[in-house]
């Protein structure tokens, strides 16, 4: 399964490259685990940083694409394209908040409209948050970013049947640095689609 | 499990009181004041004891138990120990009972205590006399006979200790506590239990999946635990004494941070299927009891309950004002006081076994801290302090001491300092890295 997450992502990046979608902010964090997966510490699940490590050079694109134009996060455009491919696959939040950011509207419009267009795609939206802060708060706090994630889903006419949540509290890092950089890509909301 | 109750049980068979404890009046003004933090250790000097046989068993177990009791008196904080090669007579050699011994050459070197004993051994079974004397009186304080097995000298240690601790502080000390925490270094977090002092680690839970938050019963034989075994964080319980586990969260949702509440086997735990988090009360079967947290807001967190030790109040940490802070609920009337104003980050609260105090950990300049702050709030007072992150606080069951996580040394351990923040220490070091310790009541 997250195989085939990986490699509709990369194909969703030679899109991008082709179609010359300057890509939203958001894309370019997915991921991004495959530039930090060589330090990848003992204490964290490694799986992500293994199926990634596949992705190494293309990640460097999007990461330098999303570096030129952060006005590009807005763009529901961009969202919408990579949407029709495999659904947006996260949305992130601010430090200690599980409050949807302005910012992250587009994505989860997107992500409604896919799952509209994919009626029999089950989605189980993962709550995570950044290590910093106490590991069991953490696992409250995950959990309310996945509910509001399904919340805002289920206002735009998703059924909720179709959703279910777990929180991973700061279990299960995207990026295993201890830096800001990171913290702000290990917040999200993942939508683990099958 | 069982081998060590039987070991237990078979051991303490006897503990004869060869001599009546006569001269101290159990007053307490006698007691060492676990209260003032400036307190002055009492000097102590725990010789070899002595050889009845003089065979090298007996040596061997001499030693052993001279310095397990060393270690474990260092331990709490109270005592200074006299080095062996101060000593001016060697009680194993001259005689270990009052006529024999010579106080003035134990108060020349400063000690204040002194423990004799003599040991037998036959058959791998031993008979271990423990004298303790007050050497400016030059009177006996305590005096004991135990008899087991060789492999039981550590036990006798444990209860002799106590017999000392219960004559200065009035109270059963933490040589029988334990204590639980995650560790990752199988490659999962399991919870693993050690000894009061960080000996004997061992692995308790084996999920293969995250496990953490273990919570003690108040006898110590049960620990309730937040584990993913099911692909979600749910609550289960394990008897450690039978290694029966039971999942008491059957239903949807994040189901996380058990405690039992003070002398029930009831568990308040928070559950999220109802909307917000709410902490609620269950029975160790996983019947819902009622919801102890009102529902606040649909996105509310209510989360770490810790009860008062009469089991009256709880604290949590609620996000209703904003950030996460310290509240503490009344159980009778429902009424809820915020406890916690410093700060933005206010977690991981932990009553102190005389109710008075509530440990926590707060973010301040950018780090988790360890603060202590009066159950009926107040001014908090900062126990660590510098880099790292210090979080997770647990008071030893006599509330002389207060275990925490810390990433002072890069990986987090568990540590221990004194309940006013002093003699710092690592607990212990196993492979990956350890948090979320809990402690145990003393469970003889």
């Amino acid at each position: 399964m997250k195989r085939s997450v990986s490699i509709k992502i990369c194909m969703v990046c030679v899109i991008m490259s082709l179609m010359l979608v300057v890509s939203c902010g958001k894309k370019k964090v997915e991921t991004a685990p495959a530039a930090a997966a060589d330090t990848a510490t003992d204490t964290k699940p490694a799986d992500d940083a293994a199926n990634a490590a596949t992705d190494t050079e293309k990640v460097e694109d999007t990461a330098v694409m999303a570096a030129d134009d952060n006005a590009g996060k807005k763009e529901t455009a961009g969202a919408a394209a990579v949407a029709e491919t495999v659904g947006v696959s996260d949305i992130y939040f601010d430090y200690d908040s599980s409050d949807i950011l302005s910012s992250e509207t587009a994505a989860l419009e997107a992500k409604a409209q896919w799952l509209k267009a994919n009626p029999n795609v089950k989605t189980t939206i993962e709550g995570h948050c950044d290590e910093r802060g106490t590991s069991e708060y953490n696992l409250a706090l995950g959990d309310r970013r996945a509910a509001r994630a399904k919340s805002f889903l289920e206002k735009l006419g998703i059924s909720g049947s179709r959703m279910e949540t777990v929180s991973y509290g700061e279990e299960k890092p995207a990026v295993p640095d201890h830096n800001e950089d990171a913290w702000s890509k290990n917040r999200r909301a993942h939508f683990a689609d099958k | 499990m069982k081998k060590v109750w039987n070991k237990i049980s078979l051991l303490i068979v006897i503990v004869v009181l060869l001599i009546p404890v006569m001269a101290l009046a159990q007053n307490d003004d006698e007691y060492i004041t676990i209260t003032d933090p400036n307190i002055k250790k009492a000097p102590i000097a725990v010789p070899l004891l002595k050889s009845m046989t003089k065979s090298q068993d007996e040596a061997k177990l001499s030693d052993e138990a001279s310095k397990t009791l060393s270690a474990m008196l260092d331990y709490t904080g109270y005592f200074k120990i006299i080095d062996r090669a101060a000593f001016l007579e060697e009680p194993s050699v001259k005689g270990v009972d009052l006529p024999n011994i010579n106080f003035r050459s134990w108060t020349m070197i400063g000690t204040e205590l002194l423990v004799t004993g003599r040991i037998l051994e036959k058959n791998s079974d031993i008979t271990v006399d423990l004298y303790l004397y007050d050497v400016a009186r030059g009177s006996l304080l305590v005096s004991k006979r135990y008899k087991g097995k060789i492999e039981n000298i550590r036990e006798i240690a444990r209860r002799f200790g106590t017999e000392i601790i219960r004559k200065f502080t009035g109270g059963e000390g933490i040589f029988f506590s334990r204590l639980a925490f995650s560790s990752t270094g199988t490659g999962n977090k399991e919870i693993f239990v050690c000894d009061f002092d960080g000996s004997a680690p061992k692995q308790a839970t084996r999920t293969r999946s995250i496990t953490m938050s273990p919570a003690w019963s108040s006898d110590g034989s049960m620990l309730a635990y937040m584990s993913y075994q099911k692909g979600k964080p749910d609550i289960y319980v394990k008897n450690l004494a039978s290694g029966k586990v039971t999942l008491i969260t059957p239903m949807k949702g994040t189901n996380i941070t058990p405690a039992w509440v003070p002398g029930t086997t009831d568990i308040a735990a928070s559950l999220s299927y109802s909307g917000g988090i709410g902490i609620y009360l269950l029975t160790r079967e996983g019947k819902i009891r009622n919801r102890i947290t009102n529902k606040w807001s649909e996105w509310g967190i209510d989360s770490q309950p810790s009860f008062s030790p009469d089991g009256k109040n709880m604290a949590f940490v609620s996000n209703r004002s904003g950030t996460p802070q310290i509240f503490v609920q009344n159980l009778d009337s429902g009424n809820v006081k915020r406890l916690t104003y410093q700060g933005k980050y206010n977690t991981s609260p932990s009553w102190s076994p005389s109710g008075k105090k509530i440990a926590y950990s707060g973010l301040s300049n950018g780090r988790y801290q360890i603060f202590v702050i009066d159950a009926n709030g107040g001014e908090p007072q900062q126990l660590t302090n510098g880099s790292g992150d210090n979080e997770s606080p647990a008071w030893a069951p006599d509330g002389s001491l207060i275990a925490f996580s810390s990433t002072r040394e890069g990986a987090s351990r568990i540590y221990v300092m004194t309940a006013f923040g002093t003699e710092q220490r690592k607990l212990l070091a196993l492979p990956g890295e350890q948090t979320n310790p809990k402690w145990s009541t003393n469970t003889h």
